[in-house]
């Protein structure tokens, strides 16, 4: 699976569906062993995201 | 050198997380909150009318997003390098949210990641770039149509 070709080739042209979900399996799969290599780093990563959408949601509160 | 700048930027571990003992229930926990805050978060974009937006709001929300996405574009090209396709060489100067946006509806990713074998955690902050990505688009679309500035410096007085 070449997953850099898939990614450039989003950039100019349509993907098939079994393309696009070659990508989503490949970006999962890397989070995913993010998540069991370093379960504390992926932990950060998900509560660091958390706090910008909490961040956001503020400000869109206020609007 | 700068795929390994991004593979090293969340190697730091904050010493309060160390001391966690159920990794597992706090992932599980912290992915719940996140599912909600991005839930949060669609209600809250259905409900604004970015066409009649102040501009320092408008200014607001789009740095914002902005700061989000980058940090959602490093994540993601992050997780492709150091994860299972660690072989992607040139994961770290795509800008993976675009391509996701590019390629995808919000609804497909959102349903793709749910079918796929990605695990609600990595479907979670799938969708959540996916999302970002799809109202930055809709920013910059309203920018266009309306001829609104991005700098504030060029705001006409």
């Amino acid at each position: 699976m070449d997953i850099e070709h898939l990614l450039n080739k989003a950039q100019s042209e349509a993907l098939t569906v079994e393309e696009q979900t070659q990508i989503l399996v490949a970006i999962g799969s890397g989070l995913n062993g993010l998540r069991e290599s370093d379960p504390l780093k992926f932990l950060e990563l998900v509560n660091s995201t958390n706090e910008s959408f909490k961040k956001i949601n503020s400000i869109l509160r206020r609007v | 050198m700068k795929e390994n700048f991004q593979a090293q930027k969340y190697e730091t571990k904050p010493k309060n997380l160390e001391e966690i003992e159920d990794i597992d229930g706090a992932i599980e926990e912290a992915v719940i909150n996140l599912q909600e805050s991005v839930t949060e978060h669609n209600d809250l974009i259905a409900e604004i009318d970015f066409d009649s937006l102040e501009f320092e709001k408008y200014r607001e929300i789009q740095t914002e997003y902005e700061s989000m996405k980058k940090k959602l574009n490093s994540i993601l090209a992050g997780s492709l390098i150091t994860g299972v396709a660690g072989f992607v060489s040139g994961a770290s100067t795509l800008n993976v949210v675009d391509v996701l946006t590019s390629t995808y509806t919000r609804e497909s990713i959102e349903m793709g990641a749910k079918v796929t074998e990605v695990g609600l955690a990595a479907a979670v902050i799938i969708a959540a770039a996916a999302g970002i990505g799809h109202v930055l688009n809709k920013i910059r679309a309203v920018k266009k149509e309306s001829g609104r500035v991005n700098d504030l410096s060029e705001r006409p007085v």
